[in-house]
């Protein structure tokens, strides 16, 4: 157990060694939520923490999560599997929190994995989506394609806007009353003190 | 758009400057007569002359020249002081504001054609005064035909220099008025030459000046520096008799007197400028005591301005003084946890740590608060204006003026503030006729009051208008689907608690002030946004009153932390009454209106935390509970909660940096395990209680 642990750190600190590095545009940090992989503008991306349950705000959508302190500021978890309408899933070793910085606010992102660091030229990137009616396609703001992997990205000013939120959490609201999932690891609940 | 120092400076210089004439302008306009007043806007405004040239604003400086120019005419009573002229004093002032306002705000748009037009305006009035100015001159130099000769000594402020004073210019403008006799320069406080700084100035000048001005028109010339300089003006017209006797043309009827033999010339020397001088002590004498009066209402606020730190810096220090907290909490964590409790001489050192961060944290504080007074007084000019464009009357009374408050509270409640005079003036205030009508007093008054209770400071706004018209409030709010028809609020405080919501405006037509609708609502997110509420209280044709409650400071509060299932809060130690553990006979639940609970006599309310927050808890009846009584203005309930942990101080972190504001809660905290605790605002919770 230790020892995955420690892999698992190994894993990010390697990841945000990388983020701290980077400096060029059109990079992307990938992610995996619900087996499709997301990705987002590496220079937005503050750092990558291991999952640690955060504080819940009372009567706020279900998507909140939370709030955490990181550096001394306390910020919203967002769970992006709720907000994106998928089944609350429990939390596993691989999940971790991306926190991002976008327009001056601070947020983290819950998704179930990290994957990668890719570039893209700006050819790589189509804009315009058109997908079944079935797919929400107001968070992405495009997708990209390296050989045969489809990246979705995220239009992260969406997710900070907490007014829709709160519709989105009417609907489901009846059906994942008391649903808080926690971390089935324990280990990797307790803080790091 | 240039950043440096000197300029930055200036613009700090400036503004205090501005405001202080804005102040004095608002004081002239009441007393035009009052020569001392002028004299000091004259004062203000050559010193952001002088200064704006000296950090090279040269627009700045030839718009001040021209207000200077205007201001002297007013100075040596050439110029009527008519409301017309007073009200281009008032736009001079805003122009330099404006221009000002420029240097540090890029893209800042100035108003080109309003500053040429004043211009033009200031001209007009010069110009046309110059006829009655030439015969002014006239009889001037008729009244003092006879030339006198003064002795003047000028030991000149070593820091002259940095007020943009130039020495010289003075030196010429003295010989415009006369002539030169003698010229003698004191060397004794020039020091050796590897001691000269250079930018200071070592001049003692001396002169002998024959002139035929009067007296105060060479006192005039130093009008700026006579502050920090050294100046001696003295008669001396006796000592230099023969060299008048040789220019003189005219004889003067003391002198026949003389001739005749009747009296001698220091007997009319003396009489004259004895009778000269008691006059003018009486004037000034006068002044002076109104004068003084005035200072000593302001003193005690300007005086606390003195010393200027930007606020980035307080801000960093107040930062590190809650991240001590934190840190404090931390280690006293720590050593619950690790059964050094026992350890009395660690325990000791620990609380003579937390007296000192107390200590530390409260003077970090005090040196945060601003005094208000400042701030009200700034509204004098808005009421001023707006009171003119409305056609009605209207008298601004400040009171509470030393109450101090943070100074980040002060600058997020200026508009606020703005916004509920404006309403008052707009709304409230009704026209000089209908007042007269209605039996009341002609001129409305608004009064500001600001003061402290129960950890709070209280700011109110009143007036004796014609109060909020429920009826108007009620039509638009239905208009506006606000409320619906079959849910009409009855009581006369809940209609009026309808202004702040989005939307609604009772005003019939738009005017520049208001009746967009957008404004209350407006006002009242700002004040809770600082953990603050408002209320209001208004009765037909008696006026309005709005009060503001704000938090002291807005980081750090003392809170008692409570558990309620597996979280943790904090209450404001501020709001809670007391701690009850209640019996079984004490409970009631009244169907369909919840639980009450009787205490000592009292019927409260009882609500619990994991109701209205929805989340889970571990004691569901009451008696296993506690219960704590919370009070917010004259309401109060009770809170169940599982358990209390205990006081401690918490450094309040806002949500709404990140998030977004939540109801019935102030903020959060970082706990000492590094953990977030959520802070409870007593009195949004409570509006989700009777919800």
């Amino acid at each position: 157990m230790v020892e995955k642990k420690a892999y698992q750190d190994n894993t990010m600190d390697i990841l945000n060694q990388q983020l701290a590095n980077i400096a060029a545009e059109n990079q992307f940090l990938t992610f995996i939520v619900e087996n499709e992989e997301y990705g987002v503008d590496v220079l937005t991306v503050q750092e990558i923490i291991r999952y640690k349950k955060p504080t819940v705000i009372p009567n706020t959508p279900e998507a909140v999560r939370g709030v955490i302190n990181f550096r001394g500021e306390v910020i919203p978890i967002i769970d992006l599997r709720k907000k994106f309408g998928f089944d609350t899933k429990k939390y596993n070793r691989f999940t971790v929190i991306i926190i991002i910085e976008i327009l001056g606010k601070i947020i983290g992102m819950i998704v179930d994995q990290v994957s990668d660091i890719l570039s893209f030229s700006k050819e790589d990137i189509q804009e315009t989506l058109d997908f079944s009616s079935d797919i929400d396609t107001e968070f992405i703001s495009g997708m990209a394609k390296l050989d045969d992997r489809l990246i979705i990205l995220i239009k992260l000013e969406k997710l900070l806007s907490f007014n829709e939120y709160k519709v989105l959490n009417n609907i489901d609201d009846d059906k994942n009353i008391n649903n808080e999932t926690n971390i089935s690891n324990d280990e990797l609940v307790k803080e790091d003190d | 758009m240039l950043d440096n120092e000197l300029l930055q400076t200036f613009v700090e210089e400036s503004t205090e400057l501005l405001e202080n004439l804005e102040q004095n302008l608002l004081k002239l306009e009441k007393r035009p007569d009052d020569k001392e007043l002028i004299k000091e806007i004259f004062r203000l405004i050559h010193t952001i002359k002088g200064s704006s040239a000296l950090v090279g604003c040269c627009e700045i400086t030839n718009f001040v020249h021209h207000a200077e120019d205007l201001l002297d005419q007013i100075r040596n009573n050439l110029l009527e002081l008519n409301s017309e002229v007073i009200n281009i004093l008032f736009i001079i002032h805003d122009i330099i504001k404006d221009l000002i306002n420029s240097l540090i705000i890029a893209d800042y748009e100035i108003d080109i054609d309003r500053l040429n037009l004043t211009i033009r305006e200031i001209q007009n009035c010069i110009d046309v005064k110059n006829i009655s100015y030439k015969r002014d001159k006239k009889i001037a130099l008729k009244r003092s035909e006879q030339s006198k000769v003064y002795n003047i000594k000028v030991e000149f402020n070593t820091e002259l220099f940095q007020t943009g004073t130039d020495p010289l210019l003075l030196l010429r403008e003295l010989n415009e008025l006369g002539c030169f006799i003698e010229v003698y320069l004191a060397y004794k406080r020039i020091p050796d030459f590897f001691e000269i700084d250079p930018v200071l100035c070592y001049l003692t000048i001396e002169f002998v000046l024959k002139t035929k001005m009067p007296f105060e028109k060479i006192k005039d010339v130093f009008v700026f520096i006579e502050i920090d300089s050294n100046v001696k003006i003295e008669d001396v017209t006796k000592n230099y008799r023969e060299n008048i006797d040789e220019t003189l043309v005219d004889k003067k009827p003391g002198e026949i007197l003389v001739d005749k033999g009747l009296l001698s010339e220091e007997d009319i020397d003396e009489a004259l400028s004895r009778e000269i001088l008691t006059k003018k002590r009486k004037v000034d004498s006068q002044q002076i005591n109104k004068v003084l009066q005035e200072q000593q209402e302001s003193r005690s606020i300007q005086e606390k301005s003195t010393i200027k730190v930007s606020t980035d810096k307080m801000e960093l220090l107040m930062n590190s003084v809650a991240e001590l907290v934190i840190s404090q909490a931390r280690v006293k964590e720590r050593i619950s946890r690790k059964t050094l409790n026992d350890d009395q001489q660690l325990n000791a050192s620990l609380q003579e740590v937390d007296k000192k961060i107390r200590f530390l944290q409260e003077e970090v504080m005090k040196a945060r608060m601003v005094p208000i007074g400042n701030t009200f007084l700034r509204f004098r000019r808005l009421v001023r204006d707006l009171s003119r464009d409305h056609g009605k009357k209207v008298n601004l009374v400040i009171r509470g003026k030393e109450t101090e408050l943070d100074k980040m509270v002060i600058e997020k409640i200026v508009d606020p503030l703005k916004h509920m005079l404006r309403n008052a003036i707009d709304h409230g205030i009704e026209l000089p006729e209908e007042r007269t009508a209605l039996g009341k007093v002609e001129s409305g008054t608004i009064t500001l009051d600001a003061y402290h209770r129960e950890g709070y400071i209280f700011i109110e706004i009143t007036d004796d208008g014609r109060g909020l018209d429920k009826e108007r409030i009620r039509e638009s709010a239905i208009k506006r689907g606000i409320i619906s028809n079959d849910n009409l609020p009855a009581a006369d405080e809940q209609i009026h608690e309808l202004i702040f919501e989005p939307g609604l405006s009772t005003s019939d037509e738009i005017t520049e002030t208001s009746g967009r609708g957008v404004g209350m609502d407006v006002v009242k997110s700002n004040i809770e946004a600082l953990r603050g509420s408002i209320s209001i209280n208004s009765m037909e044709n008696k006026g309005t009153k709005y009060r503001l409650k704000l938090p002291l400071t807005l980081s750090i509060i003392d809170g008692m932390s409570v558990i309620v299932g597996d979280k943790h809060f904090i209450i404001p130690i501020n709001s809670i009454i007391e701690f009850y553990q209640p019996n079984k006979s004490e409970i009631k639940s009244v169907s369909g209106k919840g639980e009450s609970v009787r205490i000592r006599g009292e019927y409260l309310s009882l609500f619990r935390l994991s109701k209205l927050f929805s989340i889970n808890n571990n004691v569901e009846d009451p008696i296993n509970g506690i219960l704590i009584v919370l009070k917010d203005d004259d309401k109060k309930i009770t809170l169940l909660v599982d358990e209390i942990i205990g006081q401690q101080q918490a450094v309040v972190k806002s949500l709404e940096d990140n998030y977004d504001n939540v109801q019935g809660i102030a903020g959060a905290t970082i706990l000492g395990n590094g953990r977030v605790a959520m802070i409870i605002d007593v009195s949004s919770l409570m509006k989700i209680a009777f919800k």
